[in-house]
């Protein structure tokens, strides 16, 4: 009997994927690379104009200064942090399975509230902590201090401690695909526990510590709510603050603000470049074995302990900076026990603002999610499956690798330069809000590796 | 000859559950000691006991008087001051470290520069048939070729004992042969004392100077490969080291007989109660057209073919008898490959001379089998 359809040939098949996913690269590439030229070429605009006005900024060298020691600074004490804590997670007693949740809360908590609850705690007048740390011995002569959260240090300990997260999130990932074998014949082989860590562990770790610690440094570089809510003050200024300055003082000046973001996409770019250079050959860093791969089995109460300081001191302590000055009528070095009261919360949910703003966030979080997922999802095929295409699949990697090179506030004043113009306008309605964070997506087939 | 390692009720429990129970254990310097049984018997678990990979609940273990884990004295050495060495089922070695680096760890970090100076690296390496692959990343070699290096890298720094936990089981079954063969010939070479785990009874046959079968905890039988293999103390033990047929037997006034009735004579074998099993290795039951063929003084038993497998020079036949499932080896031999020709269902006559069975209590605790029965375990069913 002869057959009205046919199943397509092994050829046929290849074609039709491989048209769809040039349309699936088309879309995202127009999506990601548009704002970027878009950028630059406003900074080329009238003899390279936006060059001009950032290079003749009194104190670039200083703001690129601080840039680099603020992504490096913040990168070092991520991974130091990051690392040891997914080495703890990996040793956790029985029934403390929770505890691997705790290092990953920071990233749910907002920045915002994170350095704001620093702010309360470690301001040198007013400060909670600060308060208290005068109250110790050595310290009692001293105004205010000991601890400036407004100082350059400070302002790189915050936010390492918040890509920590990031950090321990790739790590714990690479320390689970260590073989508990591996680490077994080290400890046999002569080596103690530390040894088993810096010789055996940290060299298998170090595709994870690359691409965590390349992500971390991009985020450090990109760092914006940390050194405009302190640095402002003290004068600690970093590309992205300066950025964002141009973009909304007068005389705003779109033009400089794309140039000054040119170092950071070039460094971005570098970064994932480099990243895939020292990955190389993944397959020194593969330890499992197939059938006999047997998880990590050394349990440590130790490792609950670090785990629970780590969250005091970085997820507990802002928080409860934050709770007191809301709870409190004003802020002040003391805490008015007697006047904490609720006062805050009323007014602020009295405004209709608030629900509107909350209703906005869950709405927008909600159709990013919808559009991230998808388009993650046919990403990571192509990348992971994709062998077939490989021209598509070096493309698809470049592009999706793209966006972790490009500092979010360099992202948003693209979109706002690309998208206040036709033929997509997305300006103003909460579509913009969404197409922000779709770019979250592009973060999946990173993840998926 | 001196007594390498000294284990005394030893156990080692996770929860409730006791996975070695009170175990005691000699093993002489220079002994090569097999620990077999299956999954769950708590071979492994004795062995990591032993590397201090896991810490027993009670009892002490020693390497030359040395107390490393003595649980009352409080005392527990940790496994990089045991000087040991392991060779493991994955292999385990360092994807980032050459060859080279794998073999040389355990003296580097040892500090043991004499022996790197003195190429015992190299030598090692060589031992192994390794030498030309010292450059090597372990991802640029076959599973034997990593086997190798683990077995050199667990070997080189001449370690008081060394632990093997079941490191030919991730090799193909050439291979296997090929590497038990060359662990039989380091360990003559050098005369390392060894404990070895497998639940494979060839290798234990062919490697062990004693051989330790586990079951539930507790050693079942230990002994020369050949006392457990030609007086197996038990029905588990018989089961495990490749009495794959199970023949249950009742005593009637005329003695002991098959459920259909052909009598079997146990020979020596002092079993109580009325039910007895007895075992047999499938070389030791042959297959015939009909009875006629049956030498004299053998148990005939009338079966039906289930199927013949060709094996190059004999069938793996399997047949059903009075509702049991048995397994043979028929030689291929002058009278060419009938088995092999026959449809399934065909009826045949097995039989086995009564002197190759080994009888067991069936289900008793107390368990006497023949004249050569060495010492009284538990008769459990296994292998069925």
């Amino acid at each position: 009997m002869a057959t009205l359809f046919t199943a397509p040939t092994f050829t046929q098949r290849t074609w039709m994927s491989r048209i769809g996913y040039t349309a699936f690269l088309l879309a995202v590439g127009y999506l990601i690379v548009l704002p970027l030229v878009r950028l630059q070429s406003m900074a080329f605009a009238g003899n390279a104009q936006g060059y001009r006005s950032a290079l003749d900024l009194t104190d670039a060298g200083e703001v690129l200064w601080m840039t680099a020691a603020l992504a490096l600074g913040s990168l070092v004490i991520a991974l130091v942090f990051g690392t040891v804590l997914a080495f703890a997670a990996s040793r956790l007693p029985p029934g403390y399975g929770l505890l691997r949740a705790i290092p990953v809360l920071p990233i749910v908590m907002p920045a915002v509230a994170n350095v704001v609850g620093w702010a309360f705690l470690l301001s040198p007048g007013p400060g909670y902590l600060n308060a208290l740390l005068r109250g110790l011995p050595w310290w009692n002569h001293l105004e205010s201090g000991p601890v400036d959260i407004y100082s350059a240090p400070w302002i790189v300990i915050i936010t390492g401690f918040g890509l920590t997260s990031f950090v321990y999130l790739f790590v714990s990932a690479g320390i689970q695909n260590i073989s508990a074998e591996h680490l077994e014949a080290a400890q046999i082989s002569g080596s103690s526990t530390l040894g088993v860590f810096f010789r055996v562990v940290l060299p298998l770790l170090r595709p994870a510590l690359v691409y965590g610690g390349g992500v971390a440094l991009l985020l450090g570089l990109g760092q914006f709510t940390a050194p405009l809510l302190l640095g402002l003050n003290s004068g600690v200024d970093v590309i992205t603050t300066e950025m964002y300055r141009r973009v909304t003082e007068s005389p705003i000046d779109y033009a400089a603000a794309a140039a000054m973001g040119s170092p950071l996409v070039l460094f971005g770019i570098a970064v994932v470049v480099v990243q895939k250079m020292l990955l190389g050959d993944q397959g020194r860093f593969v330890t499992h074995g197939g059938k006999a791969f047997v998880a990590s089995r050394t349990r440590s109460p130790w490792a609950a302990v670090t785990i629970l300081v780590y969250g005091f001191f970085a997820l507990l302590l802002p928080l409860i900076g934050l709770l007191i000055v809301a709870l409190s009528p004003y802020w002040s070095a003391s805490i008015l026990w007697g006047q904490l009261g609720m006062d805050n919360f009323s007014a602020l949910f009295d405004s209709s603002h608030l629900v509107q703003a909350i209703l906005t966030s869950l709405v927008a979080s909600s159709v990013a999610v919808a559009i991230c997922l998808p388009l993650g999802f046919v990403a990571a095929t192509l990348l992971v499956r994709g062998r077939r295409h490989r021209v598509l699949r070096a493309i698809g990697d470049l592009v999706t690798s793209l966006p972790l090179g490009i500092p979010a506030v360099i992202f948003g004043v693209g979109f706002l330069l690309t998208y206040t113009q036709p033929p997509l306008v997305l300006y103003g309605t909460k579509r913009s809000s969404s197409s922000s964070m779709s770019r979250l997506w592009f973060r999946s087939p990173h993840g998926c590796r | 000859m001196t007594t390498q390692v000294q284990v005394s009720a030893l156990t080692k429990r996770f929860g409730r559950n006791t996975v070695v129970d009170d175990l005691h254990l000699q093993i002489e310097q220079g002994e090569f000691l097999v620990l077999l049984g299956p999954s769950g018997c708590g071979k492994t678990t004795t062995l990591r006991c032993l590397g201090g990979l896991e810490t027993p609940s009670s009892g002490t273990i020693s390497f030359r008087d040395r107390p490393v884990f003595d649980a009352d004295r409080k005392v527990d050495i940790a496994p990089n001051h045991r000087n040991i060495g392991m060779v493991f089922q994955s292999y385990a070695l360092w994807p980032h470290m050459t060859v080279r680096q794998n073999i040389r760890y355990p003296l580097k970090v040892r500090r043991m520069k004499k022996a790197m100076a003195e190429g015992a690296v190299e030598s090692m390496a060589d031992m192994v048939h390794c030498g030309e692959l010292l450059d090597r990343l372990p991802s640029q070699l076959s599973g034997g070729q990593q086997q190798r290096v683990a077995l050199a890298r667990g070997l080189v720094h001449r370690p008081e004992l060394v632990l093997f936990d079941e490191p030919l089981s991730n090799l193909d079954a050439r291979l296997r042969d090929l590497v038990r063969t060359e662990i039989h010939q380091l360990h003559q070479r050098l005369g390392f004392t060894a404990v070895f785990v497998t639940h494979d009874q060839s290798e234990a046959l062919a490697l062990g100077d004693r051989l330790a079968i586990m079951n539930q905890g507790r050693i079942e039988q230990m002994g020369t490969p050949w006392e457990v293999f030609q007086a197996p103390v038990s029905e588990y033990v018989a089961a495990f080291i490749g009495m794959a047929n199970r023949l249950p037997l009742v005593r009637s006034h005329v003695g002991w007989q098959t459920t259909t009735g052909e009598p079997v004579d146990i020979g020596s074998a002092r079993i109580g109660g009325d039910q007895a099993v007895a075992r047999l290795r499938p070389d030791d039951i042959a297959v015939h057209r009909d009875s006629t063929t049956v030498p004299a003084g053998h148990v005939r038993l009338p079966a039906t073919l289930v199927t013949a497998e060709y094996g190059g020079r004999h069938y793996d036949v399997t047949v059903e008898y009075a509702g049991h499932t048995l397994y043979l080896k028929s030689s291929i031999g002058a009278d060419g490959t009938w088995v092999g020709d026959l449809a399934p269902g065909t009826n045949v006559t097995v039989s086995f001379a009564p002197s190759n069975a080994r009888y067991y209590s069936d289900g008793s605790t107390a368990v006497t089998t023949s004249a050569d029965a060495v010492t009284v375990g538990v008769g459990v069913g296994v292998g069925e």
